[in-house]
Formats: structure tokens, sequence, C-alpha cells
């Protein structure tokens, strides 16, 4: 019953928001290869990097003269925190690993994840948020309800129909970008270049802390990272969906929660110097851009991307469960 | 018994929407389901259909649950709901297949001819946005006549229906019943479509079934009453009044008498006044007025209430 549900949710879902969403995919590309073209690509990476070197010990060697002399304490942890970003540099250097942002599937995921991907959240927020309040009001809901489908597999249909559009549209908004960019900056040879990344993040850029990936694994865990924060985004709407009585409540509440809460934990963050609690709360994970592509040269960090995941799995599945059972419910009166 | 339904009581907060609850339908019957508005019909229909959970009692078709079989449940009926709604921007058709891949088993054949039987031949593939009520009646009613279900449930089918719709609606559900013997329960306000096709009733007030049977019986009560047009009417009279158990009253007309008795004797009557010589010019049945019956019942189920209250 499960397919047939889903294929009929797609129906909808297309015929209903076709447009929007090509619209919003199709402007998440473009803005993606208007910025991609309009940076310029770090030709000569390892003479920049050998200047970046060259300004630290320059920087070590002017906090060492310093006049006033710093306090003893603090002199000894910027000596070293100025050594280990050197030794960093260095090592990418003589062992010829750009920085990540030179990587076609690198500069095409960063671009996707920093601009478009928190309008697809809110696309696919919308979405979810719309799916169970727009049938309530259009009175279709009391009709399905009333066939002999359970509410629980109506509920799974309509979260995997989302799903689907979902991985659609994101691997539709990356592979564009991610050829055009490859092909822009080294040609075709450099569709099929690895990627780096850091098996720990916190550790920085030391011999054995770098994996080399090949770029379609790099590509899948991007859009798995993604794809589990939209699922989150998704579970919330449908939850909202099916406590409002109208689709403009639901959207409201959705979007409400996304616009003010991320950026409400980011306040939090800094006010309480990064809480523990926070960390396993949704909110620092739904973009997951950190993960994937911080500065400049460290790229996903398998543990901190693990902890992301863990952390989107676990409220996406929560989030689902509670829509299920107030769904499964709920009564449906006129 | 296709439908049967014990003891079903709904409470929303201190409200009791419906209180104890029986019926049963049989398959080919057309059961009429009225009351005035916020009677509690739509709440126990929507009992029936799954939407709602009952506080207690049950609802079962096909001898199955409503809310914890709702599954093999629905298999057995349509529904056709208060406010027919449908998918603005997929077509008739589109709709139509939304349903069907649901039941399983309906062929593209059996949709179409559905659509041709709800009379939206000529508007299958246009979008349902540009519909009107009447058009989204007929849609939403070849919905619930997907998969031949046992039985039927139509709260209001005839809103938005224009008279000739009204028309082709009443014998599709005689041909449905008679032909088919599909049970139909029938929730409508209209009393003359309901005492026209109906076989038997239910009359809820309150929340209550203040009373339910065949609608003859319940219309007419224990009695019968005839209007006899005799050519002596004087003589008629002492003729009749001879017959144990018959009542003979003046009718509004000289030549009109009025016959009450706790049983069918029309054959009696017309065999007496031939044997004597009496010209019999007509002998009719008189039924009682839904429209009537169903004040009477109202009002009686609203005094009782405010006897409770007060």
């Amino acid at each position: 019953m499960l397919p047939v549900v889903v294929w009929n949710e797609l129906e909808k879902l297309i015929r209903r928001r076709g447009l929007l969403i090509v619209l919003v995919t199709a402007a998440v590309i473009g803005f993606g290869l208007v910025i991609d073209l309009a940076t310029p690509q770090q030709a000569d990476w390892k003479s920049q990097t050998r200047q970046q070197i060259a300004q630290l010990e320059a920087d070590k060697v002017q906090a060492q003269h310093a006049p006033a002399g710093l306090p003893a304490g603090i002199e000894a942890s910027l000596g070293s925190a100025i050594d280990q970003q050197i030794a960093s540099e260095q090592y990418l250097v003589d062992h010829d690993v750009p920085p990540l942002d030179w990587y076609p599937a690198g500069r095409a995921v960063a671009i996707i994840l920093k601009t478009g991907f928190a309008f697809l959240l809110l696309l696919f927020g919308w979405l979810a948020a719309e799916s169970v309040a727009q049938e309530r009001s259009e009175h279709t809901l009391a009709l399905l309800l009333s066939r002999p489908v359970s509410r629980r597999t109506l509920l799974f249909g309509k979260a995997a129909a989302l799903q689907i559009v979902a991985t659609t549209v994101l691997l539709v908004a990356m592979v564009p970008v991610y050829l055009v960019t490859g092909l822009q900056h080294a040609g075709r040879a450099s569709l099929t270049t690895s990627v780096m990344v850091l098996d720990d993040p916190v550790k920085g850029v030391l011999a054995g802390n770098i994996e080399l990936l090949p770029t379609w694994f790099y590509v899948v865990a991007a859009v798995a990272l993604s794809l589990a924060a939209v699922l989150v985004t998704q579970a919330l709407g449908l939850l909202m969906s099916i406590l409002s009585r109208g689709p403009a409540l639901a959207i409201g509440l959705t979007l409400g929660t996304l616009f003010v809460l991320q950026p409400m934990a980011s306040v939090v963050k800094l006010a309480l110097r990064d809480p523990s609690w926070l960390h396993y709360t949704f909110l620092p994970y739904l973009s997951p851009s950190n993960e994937l592509t911080s500065d400049p040269t460290v790229g996903l960090g398998y543990s901190s991307a693990g902890l992301s995941l863990t952390v989107l799995l676990v409220w996406a599945i929560l989030l689902l469960v509670a829509a299920v059972t107030l769904f499964a419910r709920r009564n449906e009166s006129s | 018994m296709i439908l049967e339904v014990e003891h079903l009581t709904k409470r929303f907060g201190p409200r009791t929407a419906v209180q104890n609850v029986n019926l049963g339908v049989e398959a080919g019957e057309i059961f009429g389901f009225l009351g005035p508005n916020g009677a509690g019909k739509t709440t126990a229909i929507r009992m029936l259909l799954g939407l709602l959970r009952p506080d207690s009692g049950r609802a079962r078709v096909a001898g199955f649950d409503c809310w914890r079989q709702h599954v093999q449940a629905a298999r057995h009926f349509g529904a056709v709901l208060e406010s027919p709604g449908m998918y603005p921007a997929l077509t008739a058709r589109q709709n139509l297949r939304q349903f069907a891949r649901l039941l399983g088993g309906v062929s593209t054949q059996e949709q179409t001819d559905l659509l041709d039987e709800v009379g939206l031949e000529g508007r299958a593939d246009e979008p349902v946005r540009g519909f009107s009520l009447g058009m989204r009646q007929r849609l939403a009613l070849a919905q619930a006549l997907l998969g031949k279900p046992q039985l039927l449930v139509l709260d209001e089918p005839t809103n938005g229906l224009d008279p000739l719709g009204i028309r082709d609606l009443r014998e599709l559900l005689r041909w449905l019943a008679r032909d088919q013997g599909i049970a139909i329960v029938l929730s409508s306000h209209l009393l003359s479509e309901v005492e026209d096709i109906c076989d038997r009733i239910a009359i809820m007030s309150h929340g209550v079934v203040r009373t339910q049977g065949s609608l003859l019986e319940l219309i007419n009560g224990d009695g019968y009453r005839f209007e006899l047009w005799a050519r002596d009417p004087a003589r008629a009279r002492r003729l009749l009044e001879a017959i144990p158990g018959l009542h003979v009253g003046d009718g509004t007309e000289p030549t009109r008498l009025e016959l009450c008795s706790n049983r069918d004797v029309s054959e009696l009557v017309t065999t007496i006044l031939v044997e004597h010589g009496v010209g019999v010019r007509e002998l009719r049945r008189c039924s009682g007025n839904l429209e009537d019956y169903f004040r009477e019942v109202t009002t009686r189920g609203a005094e009782l209430v405010q006897a409770a209250v007060s």
C-alpha cells in the first residue's frame, strides 16, 4: 500500500507545486553558477599557501618581540597555535594537497550549501507543513481517511514522497554546479579528482588525519547530511501540519521555527559560550556547511559529520513518531 | 446486516454529540438518517467512516470494526461527505484514479464508466478547480462507488445539485439498492427526498436517535386511515359502522367518509359496499406526512432535553 500512497502523493505534489519546485531549483542552480563563475579560482594555490606561511612566521616573530609583552601563558599558547597552523599549511604544500575549494566537488557543494540550501530547506518545510493541513482545508483528508489505508501508511507515504522530491531537487541542484565548476576550472580531468577531508576536524591538517575521498563519496556524504537536515525540517512541518487546522498556520509555525530558532541558537551559543545541551538540539546542524566546507583546507570531518548526522536522524525520528502518534489518534471532525 | 451500530457514543468535552445510538442496515436497503442541524448525524456518520473515534460502543461494516479494523471495514463502504473535497489541481479522472489506486483492482474502464454514470463524461479531463458544487458532488459520488461497495454512506448528497441532478441521483440510488443490493445510508435535510426513496428512517435530535423504523409504520403509527367516496354516504356509513374496530367519521366533503382501523380493512369495506349495492367511487389509503412527524419527534426531543436540564 505504501508505494501506492507515495505515487499518489507525488502526483498531487507535482501537479500542485511542480512549478514552484522547478522555479526554486532553477533559482538555486542559477544563483550557484553565478557565484561560482564570479569567484576566481585559486590557480596557484601553492604560492598563495607559501605566502600565508611566511605571513604566519612574521606574525609569530612580531608577537615574540611585542614591546609591552604578553602574559607568559597567552604568549606560549599563541605561539603554539601559530606553529600548528604553519605545520598544517606546510604539510599541504609538501604533500601537494590543495584546499577544499580548489576541488570542483568541494566548490560545488560549498556553493549550494552556503547559498541555495537555506531556500531549499524553507521550500521543503513549506511543502511538508501544507501537506496534511491543505487536505484538511480542502476537505479531501476526510475522504482519504475513509479509504482502506491506515493513517500511519498515509503519513509515511507523504513523508516518503516529500523526501523523494527533496533528493531529486538536491541532486538536480548540485550536479550542474559540480559539472560547470569542474569544466570551468580544470577541464574534464577535474571531474574525477578526489576531495581532501579530515578524520577529525579538531585535530587539524596532520599526517594520519587526512583522507582523500573519491568525489562521488564526498557528494554522497554532502547529499546525505543535507537530506538528514531536510528530513528534520519535513518532520517538523508534518507535525505542525497535523496540529493546525489550516495550511497558513502550519506553514507559519514551521517557517517561524526555522527562521527564529536557528538565529536564536547562534545567539545562545555566543551568550552562553557554546553550552553542551545546544549540541543535542537539531538547530546547529540544519545547515551542514560547517562539516562539509569549513575553511579553507578542512573538509568533511568524520566525527563532526557523524555527530551531525546522528543528532539530525534522532530528531527526525522523534518528530516523525510524534506526528504519527498524533495523526493516528486525532479526531477528524467536520 | 451490512452495518451494525451498537451503543455508539461520542463526547466533545462536556458536550455529548452522539449518545447510545443503535442502528442496523440490511443489504439492498435505503436507510434515511434525519435530524435538525447539530443533531449529531454528521458525527455519527464520521464514526462509521473511521474519522472519529467512538468514546464507547462500536460500528461495524461487514463485521469489521470501523475504528479498530478501519482498513478492512473501509473496503466495504464508499462515502460522500457533506462538503465534497476533491483535489482542485487534478482533473476529474485523475482525482478518481487517486482513490481507485487506494482500493486496488479498479480498472481504468470502470473508472470511465463511473464518470459516465454520474454525468461527467464530457468534463473528465478538466481540472476540478473549475467545477461547480454540483459537479464536485457528482465526482464525489463516482469516487464513493469505486470498487462496488456493499454500503454507501451519503451525507447531504444533493447539496449543490440542480433538480435534474437530484432526480438522476434518486434514480441511481434506487437502482443501486434494488438491482445491485447495495445498502445505502442517506443523511439529508430534504424530507421529501427521504420520504421518496427511503425504506426505513431514523430521526436524531440532540445526539439521540428518537425513533427508527419503516417509513410507513412511523408516520402512520399503528393505525390505518382511509378516505371513501361513496354514491350514498349515509347508507355506506350505516353498513360500515357494523364492522367491529372500524371508526367512521365525516369527511370534508358531503360524499366523503373517513375510516380508521387498527388493521387493513380496504378489501372488507369494498366487498360489503358492493354486495349491498352501494356504489364506491374511490377508496384511498391516507398516508401520514413525514414533515409533521419529523416536527413532532424533534420537538418532543427538544422538550425532553429541556426537562432534563431544568
